[in-house]
């Protein structure tokens, strides 16, 4: 139905936002390209699934800040959708 | 004839020739273009996708203003799908290298993703794979030179049947066109699912594989009252649908036609009967739907999903936006009512409790959290300039905790009065009876307050002791229950001996079986579900006052709860046969 869809675009939209590499790294090695969300729409991670956010460029530490508080909000987002 | 179950997803009945949606969707005329095309063909592509983008933003635009933005956002995320650079870059690849039309090439690429996804072998796949189609539909419509419109551009009724249906398909179905429908795939909460309720035409979804066993026009009936979807069905079958679907529709076309009228007994006595509203929205249904005003506006909403507190302001225009709506009639504002599990975490230094119904939450919670309520009352009461509002205090269990809510109310009355700003200063001030504490006290709540509204929910859950979604005990919870009828008249009673309005907010209210009951007890204000208002106000207008009095005399003596169903839905039945299903 496409729930998931709008967590995937609000992460490349932010990701398309900054000049480094960001990209999700699964713990079987697969990496998806944050900036595309075609590439993450093949991202499976069920709740529990570890996952390494991987930055590289001028901007890394910037980027990083504004995507874990943008997980921050999915996270919230989960638990109330659970809980309602 | 054949007969297929599903989930009813939305009621009543419907009898059309099928059309069923081809999940491919299109024909692609060629696979191969020239070599020297080729230039041409990837600016034909990227032509498409700026296009197919550009409809996909429009889409959500639309879609949100009619369905909500939630709902238009998932249009917003196909467009960034679209404009994806992998897939213009796969697609450029298989045109350059291999020749093949933009198409074909589009198909291509959606058809590899869409086997990538499937391989990961996962719940999530089907759900993705619908929006995968969804792009790639739009796409190829743009290379093709028209738009994939058959559904806009039906003229005929027809019963559609689908594989499953993609959220551009739902969103635009006309109903008078497309009159019901049926899904292979889907669940009660798929968005078809809630489209359908919204649009208010039968569907019935999660079928399972059936679409290999009809043809187009083959005559259908969808039966979205029991989930059931009848393919070529014999005379007999037919002839009894048809009287359904009589039936239904002369009672919705009633039902209709009452909207002006009054709710008025057959006597003379004017009952008023209010919606119960959730979200600013719904007070345009009220309206529609012949309200005298809004008995229950809950307030949850503007806490739920957010990240930090709502403000003054954002309080103040959720309340403006339904006085709007009403215009001069009355609107009772409820008080946060809502578990602290809902919303505090263990940040908030919120611990877990075992019994949260039995815990810190609804009033108890906000006089717990000062600034929180106050930031609430205020909004109230700057709002109480601009129409009619009333405000109401939920779950109050003790005469000690009306009080204190009455002295917070003072207190923010007079930090408004000091910064001269301009409120109600007689805002009438009400609360809900719920607790069977507050029932038993009410002859002393009633000296306290201008109203008393009996949400008979909580009222009927905390008196039997039973939580009516724990399917062991839900069959314990009734409001037919003696207990709270006798609750229920000892409100009543304390509120007419102090002569203060009262009414019933809970779902009771909204159910046919119980207005006779409530009105023959004295009730003279009932508060139920906007879709509610007709079915309730066609019921009020054809009782009496006498008889309606000795339903209740007699119903108040029976000693169960299923006695007192059977009763009143034998009391009912003889005056309204349709209500009673």
């Amino acid at each position: 139905m496409g729930l998931h869809l709008r967590p995937m675009s609000a992460l490349a939209q932010l990701a398309n936002r900054f000049e480094s590499e960001i990209y999700l790294v699964r713990a079987d090695g697969s990496r998806f390209d944050c900036k595309s969300p075609i590439s993450l729409m093949g991202l499976v991670a069920t709740q529990g699934t570890e996952l390494i956010l991987e930055i590289k460029g001028p901007d890394q530490d910037e980027a990083l800040r504004e995507i874990l508080a943008l997980w921050e909000t999915f996270a919230q987002y989960d638990e109330e959708t659970m809980n309602s | 004839m054949e007969i297929k179950r599903g989930i009813p997803v939305s009621p009543g009945v419907v009898i059309g020739p099928a059309l069923v949606l081809d999940t491919e969707g299109f024909h692609i005329p060629r696979r191969f273009i020239d070599q020297d095309a080729v230039a041409q063909e990837v600016e034909r592509l990227r032509a498409a996708i700026k296009e197919a983008a550009r409809d996909a933003r429009k889409m959500q635009e639309e879609v949100s203003a009619k369905l909500g933005k939630h709902y238009g956002d998932i249009f917003g995320a196909h467009a960034g799908l679209i404009e994806d650079p992998a897939l213009f870059r796969e697609a450029e690849r298989y045109i350059r290298e291999r020749g093949h039309s933009a198409e074909y090439a589009v198909s291509l690429v959606m058809r590899q993703l869409a086997k990538k996804l499937a391989s990961l072998d996962e719940s999530h796949f089907s759900a993705r794979a619908v929006d995968i189609f969804d792009i790639e539909k739009m796409i190829l419509s743009r290379l093709l030179g028209k738009k994939r419109e058959l559904l806009q551009h039906l003229k005929s009724p027809v019963v559609l049947l689908a594989h499953d249906l993609t959220p551009s398909e739902t969103a635009s179905i006309d109903p008078k066109v497309v009159q019901g429908f049926v899904t292979e795939a889907g669940g009660r909460t798929s968005h078809s699912a809630i489209v359908a309720g919204m649009l208010g035409i039968p569907a019935v979804v999660g079928v399972g594989r059936f679409l290999q066993d009809v043809s187009g026009g083959d005559l259908v009936i969808v039966d979205g009252t029991n989930g059931l979807v009848i393919l070529n069905p014999d005379e007999e079958t037919l002839r009894r649908y048809e009287q359904t679907q009589k039936s239904f529709h002369t009672f919705e076309s009633e039902l209709e036609q009452l909207r002006d009228k009054p709710a008025v007994t057959k006597d003379g006595v004017r009952i008023l009967l209010f919606g119960n509203i959730e979200f600013p929205s719904e007070a345009q249904l009220c309206v529609e739907r012949g309200a005298d005003g809004v008995g229950l506006y809950r307030t949850e909403f503007l806490y739920i999903d957010k990240a930090e507190d709502p403000t003054e302001a954002e309080h103040l225009e959720a309340y403006l936006q339904v006085l709007r709506a009403m215009g001069s009639r009355p609107v009772v504002i409820r008080t946060l009512d809502l578990g602290a599990d809902k919303f505090l975490s263990a940040s908030d230094g919120y611990r877990e409790e075992r019994n949260p119904f039995l815990g810190v939450r609804s009033i108890r919670l906000c006089l717990r959290n000062l600034p929180l309520f106050k930031t609430q009352i205020r909004a109230i009461l700057r709002a109480s300039a601009y129409g009619d509002v009333r405000i109401m205090f939920p779950m109050v269990s003790t005469l000690m905790e009306l009080r204190h809510c009455k002295l917070i109310l003072n207190e923010v009355k007079e930090d408004l009065a000091e910064e001269g700003i301009p409120f109600n200063r007689d805002l009438p001030v009400g609360t809900m009876i719920e607790v069977p504490s507050a029932a038993i006290l009410a002859d002393a709540m009633a000296r306290e307050v201008d109203f008393f509204s009996i949400g008979t929910n909580d009222l009927i859950q905390y008196t039997l002791a039973a939580d009516r979604t724990n399917e062991e005990v839900a069959s314990l919870y009734s409001p037919s229950d003696p207990a709270v009828l006798r609750l229920i008249e000892l409100v009543v009673g304390a509120a007419i001996k102090h002569n203060i309005d009262v009414s019933v907010c809970g779902e009771m209210s909204g159910e046919p079986i119980y207005t006779m009951l409530l009105v023959g007890m004295g009730l003279r204000q009932l508060s139920v579900g906007p879709h509610n208002i007709p079915e309730i106000k066609r019921v009020i207008r054809s009782i009496t006052i006498d008889e309606s009095k000795e339903v209740a005399q007699h119903a108040l003596k029976l000693e169960t709860a299923r006695e007192v169903t059977q009763y009143l839905r034998e009391k009912t039945r003889r005056i309204l046969p349709e209500v009673i299903t």
